[in-house]
């Protein structure tokens, strides 16, 4: 839950330069995992801030804005969905998956960041969110339960399933882009032939 | 706890080991160093995790967004700080009524110039390019969806708008207040913003249209007793000055 209070002492633009520094990739990455559109993402970074310029120096303890950051971007990306008449529901959830095989760590490694950050964007919106914000390792399960406003159990349960559905993609990213390959001695080792 | 239980809370475990203090992974993670199977599943979850972050954490922001929301960031700060929180006023306070007076018009007379740049603000985004949050060509039905939003809205319209079908609309976040943006079409596009007064009473009212041309396009800028409204065509000045009844012919 978002806790804005009192009393804080005014912020300097230091502060507000070193807070920008510390966490603009991380709110744009998370922004565009949302969004799916780097111009999107941008200005959803941007507005989070323009809040937190605003809005932020009512926050007491400075150790929470980060969490504070993450769930203004979140809040702002839903307010703007809604006006723009995408209405999803979060709650309407697909049927529990099976727990899922081990993963395919040399799969991952080999694989080109732009693939494996497209599949994760393919992953269940309701899955997607949690599971970039734990990728993104700045905020604990319980402050991605703050977050999102949701138990904390639900949120285990949606890494777990999301994990499960990114592992399903990632699979079939790498079995296309195999496909597309030819192996370059086979081919002239044919020629050659 | 069954090693299912234990891999349930495991792998919300953060690869980067930022939460080895939080107790409540301390019993599935003494049970994976005891058992061997859940220790393997435990390993190689681990690396997948720590795989997957570091693909994400090369992604890198568009060169330009740290100092946008550096600028945007310090103009709001300016604006949010009110004066008897600044430490130097506390030191001058006895000795400079004058200046204050004077500092305080000279805040005035920057929001007033910034409420003033609606029309600049207005030809950037249509030269920017945007996306309409909705399509339709009956402009009843686009004042019904801005109405539902409580976006401001005009009473009237300019008798030339009536020949005009709509395209769509949106609702803009401009200096934290709520725009109305209708757009028409007929050939030519004209894309009407709407601010309310009570939203911007620093922003210049006339009720005569102030025209400019900037960026390629013709803007002309009005008010009423409710709103002020700035209109952006890709169409001729002299077309636009036609639309708002304002032809000299």
């Amino acid at each position: 839950m978002l806790r804005v209070m009192v009393s804080y002492p005014h912020m300097s633009s230091e502060t507000f330069t070193a807070l920008v520094n510390a966490q603009y990739a991380p709110l744009y990455r998370f922004a565009l995992s949302l969004t799916k559109n780097s111009s999107e993402a941008c200005d959803l970074a941007q507005q989070t801030f323009y809040i937190w310029a605003r809005k932020g120096e009512q926050l007491r303890d400075t150790n929470k804005a980060k969490s504070w950051l993450f769930t203004t971007l979140y809040r702002e990306f839903l307010r703007n969905r809604r006006r723009a008449g995408h209405v999803t529901a979060l709650e309407d959830l697909p049927p529990s998956e099976a727990d899922p095989a081990a993963p395919e760590v040399d799969m991952v490694t080999g694989m080109d960041a732009g693939l494996v950050v497209e599949a994760l964007q393919e992953v269940e919106e309701v899955y997607r969110v949690p599971l970039t914000l734990f990728y993104l390792e700045d905020l604990s399960y319980k402050e991605i339960a703050e977050t999102l406003e949701v138990p904390i159990g639900t949120v285990m349960s949606r890494l777990s399933r999301g994990k499960s559905q990114l592992r399903s993609l990632l699979e079939q990213k790498e079995a296309s882009t195999r496909n597309k390959v030819v192996p370059i001695g086979s081919h002239l080792g044919r020629k050659l032939s | 706890m069954t090693n299912e239980e234990a891999k349930f809370i495991l792998q919300a475990y953060r690869p980067n080991g930022a939460d080895a203090g939080d107790p409540t992974f301390k019993p599935s993670l003494e049970q994976a160093r005891q058992d061997a199977t859940l220790g393997r599943w435990f390993e190689g979850q681990q690396k997948f995790d720590r795989s997957v972050a570091a693909k994400l954490h090369a992604v890198e922001p568009p060169a330009g967004l740290r100092a946008a929301i550096l600028t945007g960031g310090r103009v709001s700060l300016a604006k949010a700080r009110v004066w008897w929180q600044r430490p130097a006023w506390l030191a001058m306070a006895a000795s400079v009524l004058l200046l204050l007076t004077v500092g305080l018009a000279g805040v005035l007379r920057t929001r007033a110039h910034q409420e003033d740049e609606l029309p600049v603000f207005a030809t950037d985004y249509v030269s920017g390019g945007f996306f309409l949050s909705q399509h339709n060509a009956n402009v009843d039905e686009l004042r019904n969806w801005l109405s539902k939003q409580h976006a401001p809205l005009p009473k009237t319209l300019p008798v030339g708008f009536a020949q005009l079908r709509g395209l769509g609309c949106k609702t803009i976040d401009y200096r934290g207040k709520e725009v109305s943006l209708i757009c028409f079409g007929a050939g030519k596009e004209y894309h009407l913003f709407v601010a309310s007064r009570a939203d911007f009473p620093m922003m210049p009212a006339s009720a005569v249209p102030q025209f400019l041309v900037r960026k390629g396009h013709a803007t002309a800028a009005w008010s009423d007793e409710n709103n002020h409204y700035v209109v952006v065509t890709d169409d001729s000045l002299k077309a636009l000055q036609e639309c708002l009844g304002c032809s000299s012919s």
